[in-house]
């Protein structure tokens, strides 16, 4: 058949053809008009929060996708409110939310790779300040009133700055070999962990803001927490294999910081991954995530060789230990793209109550 | 609002009669086909074609918008200027395949290619493969693929072209053409060069106090030259050699949200493509044999200057020899065949200069294809292929893919197609050797997918009407996702995750209409496409059945242009739907979900010609409604913006 010779299908005339285009206008213009009215502003929300009686949960969201986000969770009511941030504020938390602090009367929430930290009312989640400028800010340790220390994971110096005015007042050099990652302090001494291809702890005078001493412990130190003895703990990831410094077997080291020496070091088995290392309130029981929730009194000799809290058939992400009550929550991801869940267990490891948060909750903040 | 009404208004009067007009126009409206007249390896395949007025009108854009305007496959972009991806009946970009002259432009390291590198002023002929029927020209299109093709006018002996266009944002592009040669031996030479500061206002939702603000870090620039020469014997052989060599350098800007110190991030591409082709024709063997290098340098940097910090200087060199012989036999008027085979080296270096890490891999693959093609009728043609590859000592042994097209009566011109495959996709070197996470133990992503077809063509010498609509079903095992270590380690690895359903349907349609005076053209695409995770194996996982993440469920565009003597005026409209960005889907009205967009393009275009010169200018409104939208979560693309065009032409 030649082209053309068929019988006209659907259009006899031009007087048709211009119909349907005509037909084909009005439907978009439609369309248009009732996309174009389809928007409407964000309401905000606002909250009063009981602080005490609650957890605050940061969500890290997905990397470079900007959905990081702030829950609360009042274990009396057992309520869950998400979302808290933009809806109180309008604007998102921000690019990985990595770690929160309350400082008197202020949240301060690190929004890792948005480089920046925002202040906010801990009642009602409102905007109070941001101390902008960074990097990539990971955690906040406050030395008095009037100075506190941000850690950075892709700077060679902690940022000094004063949680009252939220104004930048100074550095802390590390040399080109370190960056910073978790602080604690025993006396006088901040002790931060230098993770990333690192393998130091350094210690850092808190008076005069200068580095004091350098601790060498097992690659990739992370996590730290100090104990009811006063020792440090530091759990070390052990890098991957492949790394240009090599690796080695994941390890948790305690460090005695009158005189800056490692006491023990306890191995974990080279397929192991231990992470987020916790303390229970009374400060005598390490808690960690390794293919579940262990748990180690920190006079024992030798790791725990089973789960207290399996994490069998769950992502076990993140988790945090309510001081009041030694409650274990631990947040499930899931599949990292989703709403986590959250398990409450009790002390002994029952289950009390499980909820949902945001994408890859990264960190708990209990009153 | 009354302003939009306004231009609508406008354009209503505007658009009651259509045609399609261009810049530097060298391209023949093509002929409707029927089956008749399709060629014999085309039958039962589902194949787009953007028409030329589709390539032209894109003349000076990059492959991402021709394809993101006029077909039904969704492109997803970062942004004005940065790397832009396919994503064909809810696959993922590496399941795109694209081809240069048949050969394989997808890079082995990461699988993926970026379609903004690709400009249209390269290409004479753009087709794409839909599902099962890309593995007629190769195997790893679970979603599809994508195939740019030079090809040389002969009919001329002499044509220059010279293209600028300025637009908002101090975008600068030039483009230049010269064939030159006689009826034995011709040389095209093209180049383009482009730039901008890309310093576009926006709104800034992402901080506070919300405010306006304007995009930093953003500038980028490229160029090109693709220099061909084409010999031709009166055998009826046909030797082609080509040269692809481009540049480029963007800068990468931060997420609205980013409030850090100034961070330098950029990326700088460099490839190199070599081809040598030679085809020779019988009455009944085709043969075509071409051998190539793809070879690209990728750096990627980022840091932060006033902290005197470098997160990462990465540095990667990929070659690809590829080399392809293909017979065509025509046993006889009903019966034919195709075999080819392919022998493909990769060799990809990847260095971080940070830390000195990297890998060094090495790929070997080949395919084996027999191909046979049967056309008993002029209203029936059908395939069966059968593929068979090699890869990293693993071997797929039996890739069947078969299909058919039938029209159903002698009078009518309605077509039926139907297509059916096994596919399947290699994991890349980087899900293999990646430091860390990759995971030398994936599979290769496994589909099975079938596409079935009505096409209704009609064409007369004032009027012609195409319109095809298709429904498709595909299921993609083994599909492999990059997430944080199942195992608790703190890096991101690779595994075969997911089970992946994707069912759909896709539309498309074109009309054009001759009158004394006036001539108009229309056309336009609709995909709906629900694509599904199947493998949710908790109870607490809700991505079962949900649609995958940043995969629109509706997309659609249409045009309507309109030709008075020498002026054409057009208006593009394209329509993206609702995107989730979480597995399951999950609704918020604070920012969870991507919101549809609709997005108006209108453009006035005039030619002149005197003798053989031809001057075209044109004006473009991009944006028309000046539509707040996100393409990718916090990322902002610009509001309203124009440009100015200006080609001339000589052909002799």
């Amino acid at each position: 058949m030649a082209p053309g010779a068929g019988p006209v299908l659907f259009i006899r005339n031009g007087a048709e053809l211009q119909k349907m285009i005509r037909k084909i206008i009005y439907i978009s213009i439609l369309a248009l008009v009732l996309a174009a009215c389809s928007d409407e502003p964000v309401e905000t929300v606002f909250f009063d929060l009981d602080t005490e009686n609650g957890v605050f949960i940061t969500c890290e969201g997905n990397f470079m996708y900007g959905n990081a986000s702030l829950s609360f969770y009042n274990y009396e009511t057992k309520n869950v409110q998400n979302d808290l941030f933009y809806a109180r504020n309008n604007v998102p938390l921000g690019d990985v939310a990595q770690s929160m602090y309350r400082n008197k009367n202020s949240l301060f929430l690190v929004a890792n790779n948005s480089g920046k930290i925002y202040a906010v009312d801990p009642r009602t989640a409102a905007f109070k300040g941001v101390i902008t400028g960074l990097t990539s800010p990971r955690y906040i340790h406050f030395i008095s009133e009037e100075k506190a220390y941000i850690s950075d994971l892709y700077a060679h110096h902690i940022t000094v700055f004063n949680p009252v005015t939220l104004e930048k007042t100074g550095r802390i050099e590390l040399t080109e070999k370190h960056t910073s990652e978790q602080m604690v302090q025993v006396g006088k001494y901040v002790f931060v962990s230098s993770w990333s291809y690192n393998n130091k702890i350094l210690v850092i005078d808190a008076e005069t803001d200068k580095l004091e001493a350098e601790i060498e412990v097992p690659l990739q130190p992370k996590d730290l927490k100090v104990d009811a003895n006063n020792k440090i703990w530091v759990l070390s990831d052990g890098g991957f294999e492949g790394s240009s410094m090599g690796n080695e077997q994941p390890a948790l080291t305690r460090i005695d910081p009158e005189t800056f020496t490692v006491e023990k070091i306890l191995r974990f088995e080279s397929n192991a991954n231990p992470y987020d290392l916790e303390l229970n309130s009374a400060k005598d029981t390490l808690c960690f995530i390794n293919q579940g929730v262990c748990k180690m009194a920190v006079n024992s000799k030798t790791l725990p060789v089973s789960a207290f809290i399996p994490g069998t058939g769950k992502l076990f992400y993140s988790m945090g230990i309510n001081p009041d009550n030694d409650e274990i929550y631990v947040s499930d991801a899931i599949d990292y793209t989703q709403d986590a869940i959250i398990y409450r267990y009790s002390q002994s490891g029952v289950l009390v109550d499980s909820f949902k948060v945001g994408i890859n909750p990264s960190d708990f903040l209990f009153r | 609002m009354k302003a939009t009404f306004l231009i609508w208004m406008l354009l209503l009067l505007c658009f009651t009669i259509v045609k399609a007009q261009n810049l530097t126009d060298t391209i023949q409206i093509e002929e409707v086909k029927v089956l008749a007249k399709r060629k014999v390896e085309e039958a039962g395949l589902k194949l787009t074609r953007p028409d030329s007025m589709a390539r032209v009108t894109t003349l000076t854009t990059s492959l991402s918008e021709l394809i993101s305007e006029y077909t039904s496959v969704f492109i997803k972009s970062s942004g004005r200027g940065s790397a832009a991806t396919a994503s064909f009946r809810g696959t993922a970009a590496t399941h795109t395949q694209v081809l240069w002259n048949g050969m394989n432009l997808n890079s082995p390291m990461n699988g993926t290619a970026d379609l903004s590198l690709l400009p249209v002023f390269f290409t004479d002929d753009v087709y794409l493969l839909h599902g099962g029927s890309s593995m007629a020209e190769g195997s790893g299109a679970l979603g599809g693929s994508i195939h740019l093709n030079n090809q040389i006018n002969w009919t001329t002996n002499c044509e220059l072209a010279a293209l600028v266009e300025t637009s908002s944002f101090q975008t600068k592009k030039t483009f230049f053409k010269a064939l030159l040669g006689n009826d034995r031996l011709k040389s095209n030479t093209r180049l383009f060069y482009e730039s901008s500061e890309n310093n576009f206002p926006f709104y800034n939702y992402g901080i506070i106090p919300q405010r306006t603000d304007t995009l930093k870090n953003a500038a980028y620039w490229k160029t090109g030259l693709l220099q061909e020469f084409y010999y031709r014997t009166f055998s009826n052989k046909i030797m082609s050699l080509r040269f692809w060599i481009q540049k480029s350098d963007r800068n990468l800007p931060q997420l609205m949200s980013y409030e850090g110190s100034p961070r330098k991030e950029f990326q700088k591409d460099n490839q190199l493509r070599i081809q040598y082709d030679f085809k020779k024709y019988t009455d009944n063997f085709n043969y075509h044999f071409f051998t190539g290098l793809n070879s690209t340098t990728l750096n990627y940097y980022r840091a932060t200057p006033e902290f005197d910090f470098v997160n990462e200087d990465s540095k990667s060199r990929e070659n690809s020899f590829q080399n392809h012989f293909r017979i065509f036999r025509k046993f006889n008027e009903k019966t034919y065949a195709t075999a080819s085979i392919d022998i493909n080296y990769h060799q990809v270096q990847i260095r971080n200069r940070k830390n000195g890490e990297g890998y060094n891999k090495e790929r070997l693959e080949t395919s084996l294809l027999v191909n046979w093609h049967m056309k008993p009728s002029d209203r029936f043609a059908a395939f069966v292929l059968m593929r068979s590859e090699n890869y990293d000592n693993h071997v797929v042994p039996f890739i069947p893919a078969a299909g058919f097209e039938w029209q159903v009566t002698q009078k009518f011109p309605l077509l039926f197609k139907l297509n059916m495959a096994r596919n399947y996709h290699k994991p890349t070197l980087n899900d293999l050797y990646w430091l860390p996470g990759g995971n030398p133990e994936l599979l290769a992503e496994d589909g099975y997918t079938g596409d079935v077809s009505m096409l209704y063509q009609m064409k007369n010498s004032r009027f012609a009407f195409d319109n095809e609509i298709t429904c498709f079903v595909s299921f993609i095992d083994n599909w492999i996702v990059w997430q944080p270590a199942q195992n608790g380690a703190y890096y991101w690895e690779a595994n075969n995750i997911k089970e992946v359903l994707s069912r759909g349907a896709e539309y498309r349609f074109s009309v054009s209409r001759n009158w004394p005076n006036f001539e108009g053209k229309s056309g336009g695409t609709y995909s709906y496409t629900h694509t599904t995770n199947q493998n949710a194996v908790r109870s607490v996982d809700n991505s079962r059945g949900k649609q995958l993440i940043y995969i629109p469920k509706h997309k659609g565009n249409f045009f309507v242009a309109a030709r008075v003597k020498n002026f054409t005026l057009k208006y593009d409209l394209e329509y993206v739907g609702k995107r989730y960005t979480s597995s399951s889907n999950e609704e918020s009205q604070f920012e969870r979900v991507l919101n549809p967009y609709w997005l108006s393009k209108i453009s006035l275009d005039k030619i002149l010609e005197i003798k053989d010169f031809r001057l075209n200018m044109k004006f473009t409104v991009e944006n028309l409604f000046n539509e707040d939208y996100q393409s990718i979560l916090w990322r902002p693309v610009p509001g309203r913006f124009y440009s100015f065009a200006m080609g001339l032409n000589y052909r002799k």
